[in-house]
């Protein structure tokens, strides 16, 4: 489900080189995988509704956008990472120092894009920091954002010394309290972010170079393509992701603590993966992320309101991960490992 | 098997097993559902409360829901209960992880309609009818450290091991420990408070290293039903049964090993059964549009105190467990 | 400098030594800063605590580091430890003899390894997508079998096991360097052991010369399930209880310690004694935090820029040789 125009990015692109034209095949290569979980989601949603009469009413749905809003908006970023070859631990604990940093603005009385842009550049920093170890240090993704998950969370617990910041202004909660047409903002905000994403990621260069090094970063770098550049940029968006998550937490919880976006990580890595992107890098789509965010959220969701204990919910979702990823693999065919 | 077969054959399959379940309903009763959200699902202390409510509402004539999050996270817990919204309960009631972060989703639920109640862990006021509470924070506090005070003669230093930094009822007892310990026992130092996240491996680590950090400690404070049988098991490791004082909030279960081989004298609780049928005895009140007044007895727990001002409900004192009489209780 | 054309063993063997002395080095350094600083991390008492904190994470440690010398990842190991513990303390506790329950103990350990295996090998299932999965499945699983009911005591063999003897150590340590011993002999002197460091270096190079990636992949992943099962032993046995949400996180810790040992992630890089030197690294850095009094927010950065500062020290090799390799460095 990738949608992207050969065109405009031949037109971009000026280089002929074998080498990008096998990118672009890549990209349009047709990734089943979205479609495979939608057909599941949709037989859950029949099926969830026909045993539950709440499912479809528009209560739940309210308030299922909004959490889904924020893992989608880490999701986005993570699937910037994943495509560049990366990944990133530490994004959990990037969107509690955004949280913790918005925590602190308000206790000083800032006013309300204070707060917000203070959020966002905290988790601009840390996604920069990552990114020069990453991107100019070439260090593995996975052990930098290891060690820079244990040292943001340091960070964050430092900076609220275990409490909650409450007293946040009505002009930052109005995040959470606003709907459109019934359908809260941070949806809106969501969508908007995946548009700008989608357009990032087809029709700019820094996109088109993100995938190459994911696909093959020796023959992108030999190609003269900025990788140091690109990967500071990917990671350090990936930060303000996180920042405008965390902004958003805030409003819904009307507080900020540490530990928010906890289980972010594993549910951002999952979403992307869900939607069929290759964990070893080379292929993006915003449509297919959306799609396993989506997924996970809609089947959570039905899943409590069908009364599955809690535990079984946790082993449920992570079992369909597995069956959809394998599924997945069965479909495409064989496909080389390229580690 | 070529793929396209066995995805065929697995849709197939995954068609009829839900044909087969779909053919019924879950049933829709959400005049009397009550819904009650632990702090986290999967330990024994919120079992116990549990247990004890769902027997009571039971009885009431309530349908009993209990769900809540895998781990003690306030954002998660928010996603439980916004969830729970969807099914119009009758009653909710829940043990906050974090009284700011869940305040917004219950004034939410209280705009829908539906009765609020907070059991063991309050919220923001305005965030709930009415606040179940085992015990008076201040009481609690404060005796917690008397028990302490008495194994060291008032005098000498103590560490605490908590469960998380930022879980509320934790940090209100704490204050009156601290404050308790301030006024009435100046000669006590504390040292450290640190963390055990309510795991009992992380308490156990904590308690070793603190032993080794501070030659001259002499108690522990486990407040969290996670810290006290680990700092039990540093203590009894290192050899010093006895000579290392301790005391905390735990379940006669947990410290039943250690109060038998005297390696703890006390330890302090409440019967988080009865907390859970107070919870479902108040929710029946407020389905029947009743108010609870002060030194009402209620079947199964006892007199209660009540606060009309505050809209909070106590429990009780808190409940001592010692070598004499742990053989009573059983949770 | 290295000539790039040296032989694949020579390479490795030079570049493995360079990054061992490196953290050698480190640990020398912070054993002087302790030596003025905390002189008591050195008496007899606190290193056997040490040692005995170190077991269990070196027994682990061993298993994922054949994993990531595989070129895989296992971040179902915390899971897996929590099932064992559970497994092991519940038929122990039913009064079957530790000869049944041992073996049983590792079998479990065995088969998650193995259905981890399974999913990477045969369902080409990217490692961290495989268990990232099984954990939440295992660990889902786990605790609605327990519902959340934790085990607060242990037979008695199980406790003699985790008792300390000998001057402060227990049979962890033993375990643990019996552990080393063997893994040293089956990684450098057996067949499996090398194709296991050619898989992980090169897996199409290994299918030349006709290592399957069955082989090196299954024996990985079961080794580090029945190390796994025995960590889970001698955890249950010092901690005297096990929860079911024990170890959660647990595999990081794991992955942090084999890295700062030098393994390279992408496989086929590492070594026994850099494996050693990390967990020391880790488990020395969180005892000396302890007793140098830093508060707990601090001990989180200070082990967060330690294991960065690992992370530099071990890719240098590997950036040296990229930085000879390439023509246009500014790239």
């Amino acid at each position: 489900m990738t949608s992207s125009s050969p065109a405009s990015l031949e037109k971009l692109v000026n280089s002929q080189s074998k080498f990008t034209k096998r990118i672009m095949e890549l990209r349009l290569s047709g990734n089943l995988q979205p479609g495979v979980v939608t057909l599941l989601v949709l037989f859950f949603c029949i099926y969830a509704s026909y045993r539950s009469g709440d499912f479809w009413s528009a209560l739940n749905w309210q308030l299922l956008v909004q959490p889904l809003a924020e893992a989608g908006l880490v999701s986005l970023g993570m699937m910037f990472v994943i495509a560049s070859g990366g990944i990133d631990l530490s994004v959990g604990a990037i969107v509690g120092v955004a949280a913790v940093t918005a925590g602190i603005a308000a206790q000083h009385k800032l006013p309300v894009q204070a707060i917000e842009a203070a959020a966002l550049a905290a988790g601009m920093l840390c996604g920069a920091f990552n990114g020069l170890l990453i991107g100019v240090l070439r260090l593995s993704s996975i052990l930098v954002t290891l060690g820079s998950m244990i040292l943001f969370s340091g960070v964050a617990l430092a900076l609220s010394n275990g409490n909650s910041f409450a007293g946040f202004p009505d002009g930052l909660l109005w995040w959470n309290d606003a709907a459109l047409l019934g359908i809260p903002v941070e949806f809106f905000l969501f969508l908007a972010i995946a548009a700008v994403a989608a357009v990032l990621l087809h029709y700019t260069l820094w996109g088109h170079y993100v995938i190459a090094i994911g696909s093959n970063r020796v023959a992108a770098r030999y190609s003269g393509y900025p990788v140091a550049l690109t990967l500071f940029g990917v990671y350090t968006l990936q930060g303000l992701l996180c920042g405008t998550t965390g902004i958003l937490l805030v409003a819904r919880l009307a507080s900020a603590r540490a530990d928010m976006g906890q289980g972010l990580m594993l549910m951002a890595i999952a979403a992307v993966v869900l939607g069929g992107a290759p964990i070893v890098g080379g292929a993006a789509s915003v449509i297919a992320t959306l799609v396993g965010v989506a997924a996970f959220y809609i089947v959570q969701d039905g899943l409590l309101l069908l009364d599955v204990p809690p535990f079984v919910q946790y082993a449920l979702t992570s079992a369909m991960l597995l069956v959809a990823v394998a599924a997945g693999n069965l479909l495409r065919g064989s496909r080389e490992d390229r580690q | 098997m070529k793929p396209r077969q066995s995805s065929r054959i697995a849709s197939l399959t995954l068609a009829v097993l839900l044909l087969a379940t779909a053919c019924s309903r879950l049933p829709r009763n959400s005049k009397t559902l009550f819904v009650m959200v632990p702090k986290l699902v999967g330990i024994p202390y919120f079992n116990s409360a549990r247990d004890g409510a769902s027997q009571e509402a039971s009885r009431l004539g309530l349908h009993f829901f209990y769900t809540g999050p895998t781990a003690a996270d306030a954002s998660l817990q928010v996603d439980v209960i916004a969830g729970l919204l969807a099914r119009h309960p009758a009653v909710l009631a829940v043990s906050c992880d974090d009284a700011n972060a869940l305040t917004p989703v219950l004034r939410r639920a209280r705009r829908y309609g539906i009765p609020v109640l907070t059991w063991d862990a309050d919220a923001q006021p305005d965030a709930r009818d009415w606040f179940v509470s085992q015990v008076e924070d201040e009481t609690l506090g404060r005796h917690v450290m008397d028990v302490l005070a008495e194994q060291l003669g008032g005098r000498g230093q103590y560490a605490i091991i908590t469960g998380s930094l930022t879980a509320s009822n934790l940090n209100a007892w704490l204050f009156w420990m601290k404050k308790q310990q301030q006024e009435k026992y100046p000669e006590m130092q504390l040292v450290a408070v640190v963390p055990g996240n309510d795991d009992q491996q992380q308490s156990f680590v904590q308690a070793q290293s603190l032993l080794q950090a501070y030659p001259n400690l002499r108690g522990f404070i486990g407040n969290s039903s996670a810290a006290p049988p680990a700092i039990a098991r540093a203590i009894e490791q290192a050899g010093l049964s006895g000579q290392i004082a301790m005391a905390g909030l735990s379940t006669p279960n947990l410290m039943r090993h250690y109060i038998e081989n005297k390696t703890v004298k006390t330890i302090t609780l409440w019967d988080p059964g009865k907390l859970g049928k107070l919870t479902a005895a108040v929710a029946a009140m407020m389905l029947r549009h009743e108010t609870p007044h002060d030194g009402m007895d209620v079947p199964g727990v006892g007199q209660i105190r009540v606060f009309p001002e505050t809209r909070k409900i106590v429990m009780g004192s808190p409940l001592d467990f010692t070598r004499e009489n742990i053989s009573q209780y059983w949770f | 400098m290295t000539p790039l054309r040296s032989s694949a063993s020579e390479r490795l063997r030079l570049s493995i030594h360079r990054h061992e002395t490196k953290l050698a080095s480190l640990l020398l350094v912070l054993g002087i800063a302790l030596a003025i600083t905390a002189p008591r991390f050195f008496s007899s008492v606190n290193l056997a605590l040490l040692a005995r904190s170190m077991g269990v994470l070196l027994i682990i440690s061993v298993g994922m580091l054949n994993v990531i010398l595989a070129g895989g990842i296992d971040v179902s190991a915390g899971a897996t430890l929590a099932v064992v513990s559970v497994v092991l303390v519940r038929l122990g506790n039913r009064g079957l003899p530790a000869s049944v329950v041992l073996p049983i103990g590792l079998l479990t350990g065995a088969t998650l390894g193995a259905v981890n295996a399974a999913l990477i090998a045969e369902l080409r299932i990217p490692p961290i997508v495989a268990t990232l999965g099984t954990a939440g499945l295992f660990r889902g699983l786990l605790l609605e079998w327990t519902q959340g009911e934790w085990e607060s005591s242990i037979p008695p063999w199980l406790n003699a096991i985790g008792s300390p003897r000998w001057g402060g150590l227990d049979a962890s340590v033993l375990a643990a360097a019996l552990t080393v011993l063997a893994a040293t002999w089956i990684l450098h002197r057996t067949q499996i052991g090398r194709a296991l460091f050619r898989f992980g270096d090169s897996p199409i190079a290994a299918a030349r010369i006709g290592i399957s990636p069955r082989q090196p992949i299954y024996f990985a992943y079961i080794s580090l399930g029945i190390l796994t099962a025995i960590g889970a032993v001698f955890y249950a046995a010092q901690l005297g209880a096990v929860q079911g949400n024990a170890a959660n996180g647990y595999e990081l810790t794991v992955i942090a310690a084999v890295v700062l040992g030098g393994a390279d992630i992408l496989g086929g890089r590492g070594s026994l004694l850099g494996t050693f030197l990390g967990v020391l690294l880790l488990c020395s850095l969180q005892q000396a935090l302890v007793l140098l009094h830093v508060a707990t927010f601090w001990q989180n950065i200070a082990t967060g820029l330690i294991v960065l500062l690992g992370v530099i020290l071990s890719s240098a090799p590997r950036l040296h040789r990229k930085l000879l390799l390439q023509q246009s460095p500014s790239a």
